[in-house]
């Protein structure tokens, strides 16, 4: 059975994914490719969505309604499918991104804590 | 939303694309195309799987996955089609047997009444302490009709046949004389044209959809016609009963319009006028070809109708007023009939009035029958899904690693869960498939079995309430066998079940017990009616082999029930001799006669006799034998022997000596050895005025008249040109098939007399069939249900051994690594098979002991509790049982015992 591969992984990933996904769509709309390129560029070459998890995270947020898709022409005159954030995702978006600092925050009281503690 | 199809190929060009994309910016950047066509294809993975994964996001979609889970689940019946074959074959034969009986159900007792808000009309009858229910005079209907406040509507509704003639061979119809509030009473609305009315001239008549299409053949144009015709103005078209209808369109239609029936039907002498159309969706309790104004019946039977003590064949139909309750409205009419009881004692004392609902008219006594029925069908479908739980537990021993596989990849229970009861709605929708295919065979069969009359004419169809039924019960069913091992399957311990000393062991002693008991009371069941059925059998066998007293083949009977216009006895003797002579000159007729109380015909007549000479018995105990009018050569055309003396002649009339032959019976009864002949009787008791004594000339064979089950009784014959009667059986022996002969039979009548008509001509030989139609019902239910439920039987115990040797498989593997041999365990299966029979023969026994006497009343010359049927029911269960252990025992004889051991 070929289904259950990406599912952890895709567990895994789920609300960072979202995130950085809807991140990358507040500067305006973008297919999939370019979300993908962009991560990558954005965090320093250190990480690469994977297809598997891209697609279908992009497809949840599509019916989710925080993103809406259209299909346009790419920079090089290519047909693409491109996402953009709608005023819902855009609520969204600001919400998840205080409860990731929070957590970020709290994950590094835990993995930090001398330094953290002391400053 | 758009449509799956189109977002499937959205999806594949929105990866393609990005795909695309990298290539373009790998070669961008400098790669070598062929090299960065390889590597970003690795970097995106494999292309089906991302659509996959993508796909399974598009929510909405369970009926996706669903729909996935179905075809899983197909393709792991395919794998295994013994166990597939066995389980919907169960299911089938369940559901099929369930919705045909519901079927029969739905049309009689639950289909919705073809009237307006039918709940509020009532069937009002008068009632005595002695009889029950009885009909209704008309002048008790008129009083209660103008005293009763909370019925809103009353109709009186009187069954009577009429004669039709005009229109192709004269023939009787059953017909109703209603109110001429009938249609509002009942909300009924003709269907073409229109009611009665109050105060209308001339004779009207209302025809029954079925009833205007025979009368029309069918024929599209002329019933199109007449529809125009009465839709448009309501009423007939004046003078068109002399004008046959010239048709266009289809040319020689037209022929089969009698000319002089236009749009008028001749009935008992008298022309009515068509003015509507029944709907197609009306029937009534009784059959009725068409009805007509109350007001012709009364001012045709004034006495009748103006008798308070006449209570004939009518009956009252009357709906609740608006706002009245049915409590108010029996109270009401309880005061009515109370009243009337005081004012005319003569003809109403201790008399009352009920109302019934109307459905319950058209229920009648069946109601018990069927419901019996139907709860042994929903036994048999409990039955048939305790079976495949029972396969599905076998199936789920084997699959426990598979699915504690996919629950370690990360399936979780939910997801097992689904998985499984999916399968088994597959399951049961291909045995639910298979099933309507069994209870449209079933439904077929039943229409045959069932009286036409049952339910109104309700007709047997699988329609869209049945079926809907169905798909419940399918649905119902799948969830019945489906649950338990699907829960039991996805409770099952990850851990436990990959530990190959474990290999699905993880039912307790006690649910074995108690699928050992359950495969035992499904063996039981079966013992009990292969009893039931081998009783019938042999009763069945017995009463064919049984002689009627007279020899039914070649030999036919023809009802003639003589016309108005005979006036004078010698009248009627001249038709029935006039009509003997015709058809003795038909070709291949060898004998005629006529009787009027002929055996099988359900006719009889009876009277006290008082035989000369002896003791005389006290008043009540006088010997009460059948009595029968026959023609000369009567005896010899039936083929019933005559033992002593001689035939009645054309010289025993109303002018001749008064003489009689009596029956076997008789004489031995009341003469032993001596002869009769020569000996006088006489009917009623001795002691009034002048005795008429009979003198006895022969002495004819007994014959069975009531059924082949019933023993023959006294009988006396009197000469029909002595004393006549109007309405006679017309028997006939030929070797010539009855389809040559009808007509012929017909036609000789039609010659003496062309406006008389004559009932069907039937076989002998098909009247004693008729009358062996309820034990032969019973037969045929009792083998049908002891065969599903031996079948049923089969599989429970294939289940309950299977599995128990799927669980065994290495305490087999043990013992045969121990030393025991192939037959060892072969025989040892067998065993626990044989051990499962003896209980449930024995329960059977014990069942069918308590319950055979039930039959008894059907029983002719078997004992209930018939001691070989018995022993026979017991062997052929034993035998099918271990048939059915013989599977799993093979199975279990040739387990490798490394491989058990090793657990794979």
């Amino acid at each position: 059975m070929a289904k259950p591969r990406y599912r952890t992984r895709i567990e895994l990933l789920q609300g960072t994914l979202d995130l950085m996904i809807l991140r990358t769509l507040q500067w305006g709309p973008a297919h999939g490719y370019g979300i993908s390129q962009a991560i990558r560029t954005a965090s320093g070459e250190r990480l690469t969505v994977e297809t598997g998890s891209l697609y279908p995270a992009l497809h949840r947020l599509e019916r989710q309604g925080w993103i809406a898709a259209h299909w346009g022409v790419s920079g090089n005159n290519q047909r693409a499918r491109f996402y953009r954030l709608t005023p819902l995702g855009r609520r969204r978006m600001a919400e998840e991104g205080s409860r990731w600092d929070v957590f970020v925050e709290a994950v590094n009281r835990v993995v930090k804590p001398v330094s953290e503690a002391g400053a | 939303m758009k449509r799956r199809g189109e977002r499937e190929r959205e999806l594949q060009a929105e990866l393609r694309v990005h795909l695309d994309m990298d290539v373009a910016a790998r070669v961008a950047a400098g790669e070598d195309r062929a090299a960065a066509g390889r590597r970003a294809e690795r970097q995106f993975g494999n292309l089906a799987d991302v659509a996959q994964v993508t796909r399974a996001q598009w929510g909405g979609l369970l009926c996706q996955a669903l729909l996935q889970d179905a075809r899983y689940g197909l393709r792991q019946l395919r794998r295994n089609p013994g166990f597939a074959a066995a389980a919907i074959l169960t299911l089938a034969l369940g559901i099929g047997a369930s919705v045909a009986i519901f079927s029969v159900v739905y049309a009689t007792l639950l289909r919705p009444l073809p009237f307006h808000d039918a709940g509020r009309i009532y069937k009002l009858n008068e009632t005595t302490p002695k009889v029950g229910l009885v009909s209704v005079s008309y002048p008790d209907f008129q009083d209660w009709r103008r005293q009763s406040r909370a019925f809103g509507a009353m109709s009186y509704v009187h069954h009577e046949s009429f004669l039709l003639t005009g229109a192709g061979r004269p023939r009787y119809y059953a017909g109703l004389a209603v109110s001429s509030n009938f249609f509002a009473t009942l909300g009924v609305r003709p269907a073409l044209g229109r009611g009665f009315t109050p105060h209308e001239a001339g004779a009207q008549v209302v025809l029954s959809y079925p009833f205007f299409q025979t009368l029309f053949h069918g024929d599209a144009g002329a019933t199109r016609q007449l529809g125009d015709t009465l839709s448009a103005s309501g009423r007939p078209l004046p003078g068109s009963e002399a004008r046959p209808q010239p048709d266009q369109r289809e040319g020689g239609a037209s022929k089969k319009w009698p000319s002089h029936l236009g749009r008028t039907l001749r009935l008992d002498g008298q022309d009515f006028a068509v003015v509507g159309v029944l709907p197609p969706a009306f029937r009534w309790p009784n059959q009725a070809s068409f009805l007509i104004p109350l007001r012709y019946w009364i001012a045709r039977n004034q006495a009748e109708a103006a008798d308070r003590g006449e209570r004939g064949d009518s009956a009252v139909f009357a709906r609740l007023a608006p706002g009245a309750t049915i409590a108010q409205a029996r109270t009401g009419l309880a005061g009515i009939a109370a009243r009337l009881a005081r004012a005319y004692p003569g003809t109403n004392d201790q008399f009352g009035a009920v109302a019934t609902p109307l459905r319950t008219a058209f229920v009648g006594s069946e109601r018990p029958a069927l419901l019996a029925l139907l709860g042994g069908v929903i036994f048999l479908l409990l039955i048939a899904c305790a079976n495949v739980a029972n396969l599905f537990l076998v199936r789920g021993a084997a699959r426990s690693r598979e699915i504690a596989v996919r629950r370690a990849l990360g399936a979780t229970r939910g997801r097992m869960l689904r998985q499984l009861l999916t399968e088994g709605l597959v399951l049961a929708g291909l045995g639910g498939a298979a099933g309507l295919g069994f209870a449209w065979i079933g439904v077929r069969w039943l229409t045959t079995l069932v009286p036409a009359r049952l339910g109104g004419g309700a007709a047997l169809t699988l329609n869209r309430p049945v079926l809907l039924a169905a798909l419940a019960v399918v649905m119902l069913s799948a969830l019945l066998f489906g649950l338990g091992p699907a829960l039991q399957a996805a409770r099952s311990e990850v851990q436990a079940e990959l530990k190959p000393e474990s290999a699905g062991r993880s039912l307790g002693l006690r649910r074995r017990g108690l699928r050992s008991l359950v495969a035992s009371g499904e063996l039981a069941l079966a013992v009990m009616l292969l009893i039931g059925a081998g009783l019938m059998t042999q009763s069945l066998y017995r009463l064919l082999h049984t002689s009627p007293g007279f020899a039914p083949r070649h030999r036919y009977a023809m009802e003639i029930r003589l016309r108005p216009g005979y006036r004078t006895d010698a009248a009627v003797v001249n038709f029935w001799q006039a009509v003997l002579r015709r058809i003795r000159a038909v070709p291949g007729v060898e004998q005629a006669a006529v009787g009027d109380n002929v055996p099988f015909t359900g006719n009889h007549s009876r009277a006290d006799i008082t035989i000369q000479g002896m003791p005389l018995p006290r008043p009540g105990n006088y010997p009460h034998p059948d009595l029968h009018f026959v023609s000369p050569g009567y005896f010899a055309t039936l083929g019933i022997p005559l033992l002593r003396g001689r035939d009645f002649t054309n010289r025993d009339n109303a002018h001749g000596p008064h003489v009689a032959i009596v029956n076997e019976r008789l004489a031995r009864r009341y003469f032993g050895h001596a002869d009769p002949v020569g000996r006088r009787l006489m009917f009623g008791d001795i002691g009034a005025a002048k005795p008429d004594w009979f003198t006895i000339i022969g002495v004819a064979g007994d014959t069975r008249m009531y059924g082949l089950g019933n023993p023959s009784r006294l009988e006396v014959y009197l000469s029909a040109w002595f004393a006549t009667d109007t309405d006679m059986e017309v028997l006939v022996a030929s070797p010539v098939a009855a389809a040559t002969l009808a007509p012929e039979l017909r036609a000789a009548a039609a010659a003496v007399d062309r406006e008389q008509p004559v009932f069907e001509v039937a076989a002998m030989t098909s009247l004693i069939g008729q009358s062996l139609a309820t034990p032969r019902t019973t037969f045929w239910l009792l083998a049908l249900f002891s065969l599903t439920a031996l079948l049923l039987a089969a599989v429970g115990v294939y289940g309950v051994i299977a599995f128990s040797v799927a669980q065994r498989t290495r305490e087999i593997g043990i013992r045969m690594a121990l030393g025991a041999r192939a037959g060892d365990v072969l025989r040892s299966v067998l065993g626990q098979g044989a051990a499962l029979a003896a209980m449930g023969v024995l329960a059977g026994w014990a069942g069918a002991w308590a319950l055979t006497r039930f039959l008894a009343s059907l029983l002719y010359q078997v004992r209930p509790a018939d001691p070989r049927t018995f022993a026979v029911a017991a062997g052929v269960l034993g035998l099918v049982a271990l048939l059915a252990a013989y599977a799993p025992a093979r199975r279990a004889a040739r387990i490798d015992p490394l491989q058990a051991l090793r657990g794979e």
